[in-house]
């Protein structure tokens, strides 16, 4: 036999196989529809785009050289919103400083922050020096931030900071210790030194030169 | 072959009533077809707030270099009552943790 050619249905008698030989192969050139469960012992290849509208139960391991895209989220360890991490971004933002009474600072060196989101929680660092503080005045803060922060009651987050080039005699002169936090649905970092008295002090335009700089990694919830 | 560089915000959220969460794109297409996209963004709060011994100095954000897009979302939002909502929260917390 050398090969049968239909050009119209094939059909076994009911409760029948149709079977094609080992060595041969069931081409199908358009479109093929399986009513029921299409059991496949061998290996499957797809050349083209595999559009599944139901759920797809995967028993083994599943490599996948490609890009995986899930718009609505990947649920490990349950189903629920707890479990589902539904969102992740990078990207970059502009850190600057933020004055309570005006005045802005007129320029800046380096300038740059970097910020990956990861579900709700939010991982920035940043660098950014002064090259002419300008007339900025009262208590400071840093701005520019990627997201604001989740308004939780009494949620203050902190973060890590490096300060360098300050007035000596400064709470910020490296005499105490400096530390940053966020406040409950914010948007900016406040910086703050330990006194030496048992209390805290804030940033505030007398403690910035021209050529202050810093660096800050912090990681929050956000809104 | 035409290489393009377009920037546009993409995205634009209101969270937690006042909080404008502006996401901007940069997108390099070749011949239309995108290649990169990288994404830089920015918050907008209706005030910088500040406290002064027992007073509260809430100065308004200046939204004039931002663009029309960012601007009118900042108009919906931000409604007398959205704004008192903003100074009511702010004073209601420590300035401190």
């Amino acid at each position: 036999m050398t090969g049968i050619v239909k050009t119209d249905q094939i059909q076994g008698a009911q409760g029948t196989t149709v079977t094609v030989p080992t060595g041969n192969t069931l081409a199908v050139t358009s479109n093929a529809t399986v009513g029921g469960t299409l059991g496949v012992t061998g290996n499957t290849t797809m050349g083209g785009t595999a559009a599944i509208t139901g759920n797809t139960t995967v028993g083994g391991t599943l490599v996948n050289t490609g890009l995986i895209t899930a718009s609505a989220g990947v649920a490990i360890g349950g189903t629920g919103s707890a479990n589902t991490l539904d969102d992740y971004e990078e990207g970059t933002w502009t850190p600057v400083w933020s004055s309570s009474s005006g005045g802005s600072v007129n320029s800046y060196g380096p300038q740059v922050g970097v910020y990956t989101k990861v579900g709700n929680m939010v991982h920035l660092a940043c660098y950014m020096a002064t090259s002419d503080k300008g007339s900025i005045s009262g208590t400071l803060s840093v701005a520019g931030l990627p997201f604001a922060s989740e308004d939780r009651t009494s949620l203050y987050q902190s973060g890590s900071i490096w300060m360098n080039t300050i007035p000596d005699g400064s709470d910020f002169d490296g005499d105490f210790h400096i530390q940053i936090y966020m406040a409950p649905n914010n948007d900016k970092i406040a910086l703050q030194s330990l006194d030496g008295d048992g209390g805290t002090a804030n940033l505030t335009h007398t403690s910035l030169t021209t050529n202050t700089d810093l660096m800050i990694n912090i990681s929050y919830r956000a809104a | 072959m035409a290489i393009t560089k377009e920037i546009e915000n993409d995205k634009i959220e209101v969270v937690n009533k006042w909080n404008i969460q502006v996401r901007t794109a940069t997108i390099i297409k070749e011949d239309g077809a995108e290649i990169s996209r990288s994404y830089h963004r920015h918050v907008l709060q209706p005030f910088t707030s500040s406290k002064d011994g027992d007073t509260w100095t809430h100065t308004a954000t200046d939204i004039s270099g931002e663009a029309s897009d960012v601007q009118a979302i900042c108009n919906a939002a931000w409604t007398d009552a959205v704004k008192a909502a903003y100074k009511t929260f702010t004073e209601a917390q420590s300035t401190t943790p």
